[in-house]
């Protein structure tokens, strides 16, 4: 989200407005995300990472879980669009336009890129921890003080913020390092762990 | 990395629609769920490609106004109430509160599901005592990431909250 509002800034017409769209979005994110998970914890007795899990069989909750799944595949193309044009002006020239020949390349090797990520790693809660940590930890903590350091004009004079934002940056790249390597080191022992019982199941089958 | 997980919730939320055998795509490709979740992810992936290739943000709004319109009659006016115009911008916003918006009605469908089913007789209530303040610094850390951004880093299985305090729950504990 954080990195689809410059996205959408760039082609905002009134950009003042943002600011104050971002925060009732987040306010209403937030709200939805306390109320379902803490009716879902009082109600479930193990709840799974997807709360729709837990309703199979239910009619109505299927269809409505369809619906869902069709407007997410339709938000897509939205978070699709900031990585192709980040990745295209990282390939172009300095002072170039954007080559939408490139941008096509860049989504369509994306998605080969995203499905091979997904076959490697099938369980969706370890893919929602790698995107938490190592992405958010990057673009929520650790770029804007390494922007914000990187630009002179900006830094000078401000040694409180200068000191703040170094602070920032070190706890941003210990956090996003941190939970990166916790959540690989977790992949990894589940995928081992599940290899052994199966392995052991195929034994066990043999003798 | 989050459009890494955008396809796999897709393509896991629609394995678990199609059933243990797996549907559809299990009569396609066999019952090896890794195979089937990497073709039910090929299969979302294609169906959103050719909306990658828009040239600008603005262009996706014919893409989403079908899909944002057919609950926007059915749930609430959402123009009148927001004041949206079909400007660049609020093509996007436009389209966030169409997610976000379907999303509301699907978790209003699911706490009042998950309401009814509690208020039942002899309905257990689970959890309770897990829903209270984690003093530890990390998972302040985690909820703050989730409190932000929406996203669960840890504790993601249990679903605890910490802003609640026990007594708020105490209550509802049979």
């Amino acid at each position: 989200m954080i990195i689809e509002v410059f996205a959408v800034r760039a082609e905002a017409r009134e950009r003042e407005k943002l600011g104050q769209s971002v925060h009732v979005a987040m306010t209403i994110v937030v709200f939805i995300m306390c109320v379902v998970g803490i009716v879902g914890a009082l109600a479930v007795e193990s709840p799974s990472a997807n709360i729709l899990t837990h309703f199979a069989g239910e009619r109505f909750i299927a269809a409505v879980s369809f619906g869902l799944l069709l407007m997410i595949t339709l938000l897509f193309p939205l978070i699709n669009f900031p990585m192709a044009v980040a990745l295209d002006s990282l390939f172009s020239p300095r002072g170039a336009g954007p080559n939408f020949g490139r941008r096509r390349l860049i989504s369509f090797l994306g998605l080969v890129a995203i499905i091979g990520m997904d076959t490697l790693v099938p369980d969706v809660d370890s893919v929602f921890s790698l995107a938490g940590s190592l992405g958010l930890g990057l673009m929520a903590f650790t770029l804007p003080p390494a922007a914000f350091l990187a630009i002179k004009d900006a830094r000078r004079g401000r040694f409180v913020v200068v000191a703040l934002a170094i602070l920032l940056l070190l706890a941003g790249v210990a956090l996003t390092g941190g939970s990166t390597s916790f959540t690989i080191y977790d992949i990894a022992t589940r995928n081992t762990t599940a290899t052994n019982s199966s392995s052991a199941v195929s034994n066990n089958t043999i003798v | 990395m989050g459009n890494a997980a955008h396809i796999q919730f897709l393509a896991a939320q629609f394995m678990s629609l199609e059933g243990e055998g797996g549907g559809f795509i299990g009569s396609i490709v066999g019952s090896d769920p890794r195979v089937q979740q990497a073709v039910t992810s090929i299969l979302f992936g294609v169906l959103a490609l050719p909306f990658c290739f828009k040239r600008s943000l603005s262009e996706l709004r014919f893409v989403h106004y079908p899909a944002v319109h057919w609950y926007w009659y059915l749930i609430f006016d959402l123009q009148h109430l927001t004041h949206i115009h079909h400007d660049c911008v609020l093509v996007c916003s436009y389209v966030s509160l169409g997610v976000v918006g379907f999303s509301m009605f699907t978790c209003i469908v699911i706490v009042s599901k998950m309401i009814i089913d509690m208020s039942a007789p002899n309905a257990t209530i689970y959890n309770a005592r897990a829903v209270v303040p984690d003093v530890s610094l990390n998972s302040y850390a985690s909820y703050l990431g989730v409190a932000a951004f929406g996203t669960f880093t840890k504790n993601r299985s249990t679903f605890r909250c910490t802003l609640l305090h026990t007594d708020t729950c105490s209550p509802f504990i049979r």
